[in-house]
């Protein structure tokens, strides 16, 4: 019961990651960030009650309230402030992007199951979707051009290794989970404040402009 | 007993903590550059001198000295030093000229524009020292790696003290880098090592017995490039004779006593002694290279004109000198005759330990020379010897021990060299005996034209009459230079007319090389060199002494004796007047060499007429040679990595999304490669 559960969570953190993919709008896309952070929480709220782990309690309680609140409420607030909805251009179009993020996951998949004798069953699962979300966090950073988007394909990097670590390990200790949660807010609140800046300077916060700082 | 021993074990981190603890306080005395260069001159006396003291223990007892430095708790990592008996032959050299050249530093620092720089230069000087040290007693990789990275990081830094020129400039970078490149190469071989011998300290990595056939060579060829880069063998020497001039005349001294010996003590301890028994092949290759360095270094030392570009050429014909004797020895040991092998390995060490002492005599008086005329060019120096007697006198010694004249140093090491190649070639059967009356002949060429190079050194810098304003006012160096100088000079005489004295226990430390002691009649006293097993001459320089100083009296007598009248006349000058711009140039001197040895120099030479064709008011003369190996090996290189830089720059094209796409394709990579491997 509970592993079919945990299954059911990373395939609806997979399902969020693909609509991510395909999703222009900013609002959208943070929203499905903050669900697939909920469905993280989740998954760790399922194994810890079933192996009646507490610490895995407190780090799906810290997951749902910083990742799933916290950080989507403070995102929204810099694109209100900016005022830019929309991710316009991607470098590839949404059909294709989709392919490739298919692809991803077959490599994803593959990679799991040769990865460790131990992950069968729901771990198995559980890789697998968090090796393949890495890879399509990355591809999202390499595709997009608009610096929001960009921290959004950050955070699902950073989701898809909790959630790698949760199914290989059920779950890291927990000291560790609550550095890497305040590491994440930090990385937001300055990346946030450097899109700032990235607009106040070049009138966008689209990165392919960075290049001109090239010497 | 027990005392003494762990006493004697705490010499060597006690020297290396007074040179921190020297270096640390004469940055902090910054602002006060008397005091300054009194802490951190006096704290190298006192750790040389201790580092000297194990040394002599060393080679008194035979046994090593060994222990921890530092211990690293969390890693179970422990830096740890051995004094084995090659260790402690190198560290007394290194002691022998450091303390000399830290009393020199005082006044010389003190008395010339070098004195704002006192902080840099203690420090450094200090951490050269100790680098140094902690290089020839190192223990494990770790240590031996961080030791030699600091030891060419301080001493390129000390080579730019003069970093508002940018020639200095240049030759500390020229210097940082090859000296990389070679440290490079000594990282690859010593990590091959360690990995095959699953540890990293020395008495594992250097059994002997880890590597085999095509690995051994290529190993081999990685520590002589590693090595041969710090010791200035030939193709690689090009920074040393930029180098030793750029840098303060004592650090020359030191650079070229010592730093360059540290490479030559890695091919001694690895290349020749810490691979196995060396082959035939190898000991082929480093006598070959030590001939070709010695010819070359001393054919383009006789071209300088510039004093100190004269003597760090003529370090590399000496390094050639010492390969020569450790190549014979490699040969005698693949050839299985231990014995001869230990003969050559002393002889070269016995060189190494000479020429630390004459060469660096030689660099300080250098040092004093050009602070009294303000130039290092030759052709701007004469007639120093009236007004600089002691330094002259001293700067005599020096060349004269160089020039491999007997009573003095040089000539006992070398003359030792060719019995060595002589006997090599009585034991060996076959036709590759040939090798050594070769290596001999260029052996001899080699000590003959460094004599012409000091000739000129000596004659055009010190004889007949000033050629500048700055050798005219020139005056004697302070007597703070002209003691250490006496000091070494002192060295270079007795261990001429003593040679038995020091060569006692440079056999020892020979046969604990090569494993088997030469004969007993090699070292039967202190002041003779012995004859060898077979029936060569042997040489007794106390004889020759009595004899030199008798034929001296009897002339003085005789001449006395006749009462010949004694008649003080003025040179004959053809009938004009005698100035300094008809006496015979540095240029002119070495002509008649550079046109007998013209394909290797290629000289390049312009003559401009100024004014009328046939009646010019002035003649313009530019001579040069070429420079083969800058410009036949190291601009077509230099060329090649820039070329190769600029395709790279493709790749940083300065896009965020590039370098984001290099990171996944690399993550997919790595995954598929991980993943695919069960």
């Amino acid at each position: 019961m509970s592993q079919d559960l945990v299954v059911l969570c990373a395939a609806g953190m997979l399902v969020t990651a693909y609509l991510m993919v395909g999703q222009k709008a900013l609002f959208t896309a943070i929203r499905l960030y903050a669900i697939q952070s909920v469905l993280l929480g989740g998954v760790a709220l399922v194994m810890g009650l079933a192996g009646h782990n507490a610490h895995l309690l407190a780090s799906a309680a810290l997951t749902i309230g910083l990742k799933g609140l916290l950080i989507p409420w403070f995102l929204m607030r810099v694109i209100d402030r900016i005022g830019i909805r929309r991710e316009i251009e991607p470098f590839l179009n949404v059909p294709s992007s989709l392919l490739i993020c298919l692809g991803l996951t077959v490599v994803g998949y593959r990679v799991s199951t040769r990865l460790a004798d131990g992950a069968q069953g729901a771990a198995h699962h559980v890789i697998g979707v968090s090796l393949s979300m890495l890879l399509m966090g990355l591809f999202l950073m390499v595709t997009r051009r608009k610096a929001v988007t960009q921290i959004l394909a950050l955070l699902t990097v950073e989701n898809s290794v909790f959630l790698v670590a949760l199914g290989a390990t059920s779950g890291m200790p927990l000291i560790v989970e609550l550095g890497i949660s305040f590491d994440v807010i930090v990385a937001v609140l300055v990346l946030g404040v450097l899109v700032h800046r990235i607009v106040d300077r070049f009138d966008s916060m689209d990165v392919s402009r960075l290049s001109k700082l090239k010497g | 007993m027990d005392v003494s021993m762990a006493a004697s074990e705490n010499l060597v981190p006690l020297a290396l903590l007074v040179h921190l603890g020297a270096a640390a306080a004469a940055l902090a005395l910054f602002r006060v550059p008397r005091w300054c260069r009194r802490v951190a001159f006096t704290g190298a006396v006192v750790a040389s001198s201790l580092t000297t003291a194990a040394a002599v223990i060393v080679l008194a007892s035979g046994e090593p000295l060994r222990g921890p430095l530092l211990f690293h708790q969390a890693s179970g990592f422990t830096a740890s030093f051995a004094v084995a008996p090659l260790s402690a032959g190198f560290l007394l050299v290194l002691g022998l000229l450091a303390v000399p050249i830290a009393v020199y530093s005082l006044g010389y620092l003190g008395h010339g524009p070098l004195d704002r720089r006192s902080a840099w230069l203690g420090a450094g000087f200090n951490l050269l020292v100790g680098a140094m040290a902690l290089v020839f007693v190192a223990d494990d990789v770790l240590t031996f790696l961080f030791a030699w990275e600091l030891m060419s990081l301080s001493s390129a830094a000390l080579v730019a003290t003069e970093h508002e020129r940018s020639d200095s400039r240049r030759a500390a970078f020229t210097y940082v880098v090859m000296s990389h490149v070679g440290t490079g190469c000594l990282m690859a071989g010593f990590f091959v090592l360690a990995s095959l011998a699953g540890s990293i300290s020395f008495t594992a990595v250097l059994s002997g017995a880890l590597a085999f056939g095509g690995q051994r060579d290529l190993l081999f060829v990685l520590f002589l490039i590693g090595f041969g880069v710090k010791a200035g063998t030939v193709p690689l020497h090009v920074w040393l004779p930029d180098a030793h001039p750029a840098a303060p005349s004592s650090i020359s001294a030191l650079m070229s006593g010592v730093l360059v010996k540290t490479g030559v003590y890695g091919l001694f301890r690895v290349c020749a002694f810490g691979l196995g028994t060396p082959r035939w092949e190898w000991g082929l290759v480093i006598a070959s290279l030590g001939a070709l360095t010695a010819v070359l270094g001393v054919l383009y030392a006789l071209a300088q004109v510039d004093l100190k570009r004269l003597l760090a050429y003529s370090t590399i014909e000496n390094v050639g000198v010492i390969l020569l004797g450790l190549g014979a020895g490699m040969m005698a040991q693949a050839a299985g005759r231990g014995e001869l092998a230990a003969l050559g390995v002393a002889a070269s060490l016995f060189h190494a330990l000479n020429h630390a002492l004459f060469k660096g005599l030689l660099f300080l008086g250098a040092g004093g020379v050009v602070m009294a005329t303000g130039t290092r060019n030759l052709e701007r120096m004469g007639g120093l010897v009236r007004r600089m007697p002691r330094t002259a006198l001293l700067f005599l010694v020096g060349a004269a021990a160089l020039s491999g004249l007997p009573l003095l140093n040089g000539f006992a090491s070398e003359w030792l060299l060719f019995q060595v190649l002589l006997l090599l070639f009585q034991a060996t059967p076959d036709l590759s005996r040939l090798v050594f009356p070769v290596a001999g002949a260029l052996l001899a060429l080699t000590t003959a034209l460094a004599a012409t190079a000091f000739v000129k050194a000596f004659g055009i810098a010190f004889l007949a009459l000033p050629r500048s304003e700055g050798a005219r006012l020139a005056h004697d160096s302070p007597r703070s230079m002209l003691w250490p100088q006496a000091v070494l000079a002192a060295g270079c005489i007795t261990i001429g007319v003593a040679p038995g004295l020091v060569l006692q226990p440079i056999l020892g430390v020979a046969a604990s090389l090569t494993e088997s002691a030469p004969g007993a009649q090699w070292a039967s006293g202190a002041f003779r060199l012995s004859p060898g097993p077979g029936h060569f001459d042997h040489f007794e320089p106390w004889a020759l002494a009595v004899a030199v100083l008798l034929g001296l009296g009897l002339a003085a007598g005789l001449s006395r004796r006749a009462g010949y009248a004694v008649r003080t006349a003025p040179t004959w000058g053809c009938g004009g007047e005698l100035s300094a711009a008809t006496e015979y140039t540095a240029t002119a001197f070495a002509k008649p060499l550079m046109m007998v040895f013209r394909s290797v120099y290629r000289p390049t030479r312009k003559v401009e007429l100024v004014g009328e064709p046939h009646f010019p008011s002035e003649v313009k003369y530019q001579a040069g040679i070429e420079p083969t190996f800058e410009r036949f090996i190291y601009q077509p290189l230099m060329r090649g990595v820039m070329a190769a830089a600029e395709r790279m720059r493709v790749i940083q094209a300065g896009s965020l999304h590039a370098y984001l796409a290099y990171v996944l394709v690399l993550g997919i990579a790595v995954l598929i490669w991980l993943g695919g491997g069960r």
